[in-house]
């Protein structure tokens, strides 16, 4: 038997992509168990939104994940609109739809290059990059920020779509869908890449669920897990897509769902791009006050569940906001994955499981 | 009968004098309200006879004179419904609530969560400790009891930013 050792990863390593901590004992190259220290960047979120009019928490909302802001800000506003029992146009739906597909999309660019960048492939860490400079380019072109957008409203959107948008728009998801077929094409032909992607850090089913996983990371392991349709929210119900579901569980079973889902993305873009109704009221007027009661109000995040359970209590203010970011259970589970595997393995573990650290701290 | 009627004829059959109450709160929502006591033993059923694979999250609820503890619980596979167990504990400062990492690990990092935003006890958890505020955050100056728990209700938001220090001759 060989001796132990204990490494120390972080808080700034460069596979962690964020501020965090993971302590390794090995025993040569195998890793005999591991530990995960978060809380770098706690900023007691939660607190500032029982301290403050709902209305105002939103751009703090923003800031909980700077890839995929606009998933969050929707969430909390969609939980609120729920509280209050507001419903809202359709053409506000529709246009909340295309926002937040877009983000999917540029949140898994993120993702993809930072993977890639991980496993070696360096020329996959800049060429994703520059697609989602073109995504990031049109919902500057509709908010006026890159990444921190304050677009949704309780009652619906700041202000309507620019002049142009929707060919744009449609054109951009045709060039991405070409794109697509050739990041496919470039990362599973790469030797390199399958090597450290295949039967690596293989979640079964039952350890999926049991350890809390969401998303992608649950839809690699074979559930049919996808809030859009177990639970629809907006107008995914009137649109046509799949759930991408794959039965590995293992890193390569995780980047096949997302390359997936950002066809399904634009997919339901077009379509909602189609459907859009000319006319609605996008921002209507909210009340002030929460009333008595409570919500747990669900949607699919680029990373999994998104959860807001908010209680109201006549006030202007919430009573209690809690966060359920699907990204502290898949953070806590990749201790699980890597013990027993190989110290070089971790890299795509940690990288597959898509981390965010704003919404894990929070 | 809807999955969710369901489910909640099984809870009162089977449960019994193990819960306080159990109703349909909202749409898929099917609220279970029980006592520290029996939670063990009510958590046990849900994610073995109802079939509830996956914990979703924890809250903790200050109300001033007592506790909530709020677990959501996930069915998955084309099922929406959401059980919301609730647990109220009257007595403030012996709060406390078993630990249920032993029927979903992912409990683990939400129940250290709990201890840490609120201070309250779980007992049976394998690895009680702080989790998002340092480790040795018990140690340093507090200039108020309830510094130490950040999410209760006596806890206020400081007017400025503020530094702690760790105390000296202290090895940290």
């Amino acid at each position: 038997m060989s001796e132990q050792m204990y490494i120390h990863m972080g808080p700034q390593h460069p596979v962690n992509h964020g501020l965090w901590t993971l302590k390794v004992k090995t025993e040569g190259e195998q890793v005999v168990g591991s530990e995960i220290l978060i809380g770098y960047i706690f900023r007691m979120i939660e607190k500032m939104a029982e301290s403050r009019p709902y209305d105002t928490f939103q751009p703090l909302a923003d800031r909980l994940c700077y890839v995929s802001a606009m998933s969050w800000e929707g969430t909390y506003i969609m939980a609120i609109e729920k509280l209050l029992g507001m419903e809202v146009s359709k053409r506000a739906q529709y246009m909340r739809v295309i926002m937040l597909e877009f983000q999917r999309i540029a949140s898994h660019f993120t993702w993809l290059s930072a993977y890639a960048g991980d496993l070696g492939v360096l020329t996959m860490l800049v060429i994703p990059y520059r697609e989602r400079e073109y995504v990031l380019d049109l919902l500057e072109h509709v908010t006026g920020s890159r990444m921190m957008y304050n677009y949704f409203r309780v009652g619906g959107l700041k202000h309507e779509f620019p002049q142009g948008f929707v060919n744009d728009a449609r054109k951009l998801t045709y060039y991405l869908d070409e794109r697509i077929k050739e990041y496919s094409a470039m990362l599973e032909d790469s030797k390199v890449f399958m090597l450290r992607s295949v039967e690596v850090g293989v979640l079964s089913k039952e350890n999926a669920l049991n350890l809390g996983a969401t998303g992608p990371v649950l839809r690699a392991s074979g559930v049919q897990g996808d809030i859009r349709k177990i639970e629809p929210y907006l107008v995914y119900p009137e649109l046509d897509f799949e759930v991408p579901v794959r039965t590995g569980g293992d890193c390569l079973a995780r980047f096949q769902i997302r390359m997936e889902e950002i066809r399904q993305s634009t997919h339901i873009i077009r379509q909602a791009l189609d459907n859009l109704p000319p006319e609605g009221e996008i921002n209507q007027k909210a009340p002030r006050r929460l009333p008595q009661g409570e919500v747990y109000f669900r949607t699919e995040d680029p990373r999994g569940e998104a959860g807001y359970y908010i209680i109201g209590n006549d006030d202007k203010i919430p009573y209690r906001v809690k966060i359920k970011s699907p990204a502290y259970s898949n953070l806590c589970l990749t201790s699980h994955l890597i013990t027993g595997g190989k110290v070089a393995d971790i890299p795509p573990i940690i990288a597959s499981a898509d981390l965010c650290m704003g919404e894990i701290d929070r | 009968m809807t999955p969710i009627e369901e489910h909640r004829k099984q809870i009162q059959e089977k449960l019994s004098g193990k819960i306080d109450d159990v109703q349909i709160i909202a749409d898929s929502r099917l609220e279970i309200k029980t006592s520290s006591d029996n939670l063990f033993e009510v958590m046990t059923f849900v994610a073995q006879d109802l079939e509830f694979p996956s914990l979703e999250a924890i809250s903790g609820v200050d109300w001033e004179t007592h506790f909530d503890v709020v677990y959501h619980i996930d069915r998955w596979d084309g099922d929406s419904t959401v059980i919301q167990v609730r647990v109220k504990l009257d007595d403030r400062d012996k709060s406390q609530v078993p630990s249920i990492t032993s029927i979903w690990a992912s409990a683990n990092w939400h129940e250290r969560e709990l201890y840490d935003m609120f201070g309250i006890h779980v007992s049976g958890h394998p690895n009680l400790k702080r989790l998002l505020l340092p480790e040795d955050w018990d140690d340093y100056e507090h200039k108020h009891i309830s510094e130490l728990y950040p999410m209760r209700r006596a806890y206020t938001l400081p007017e400025k930013p503020f530094s702690y220090k760790p105390q000296p001759n202290k090895e940290v």
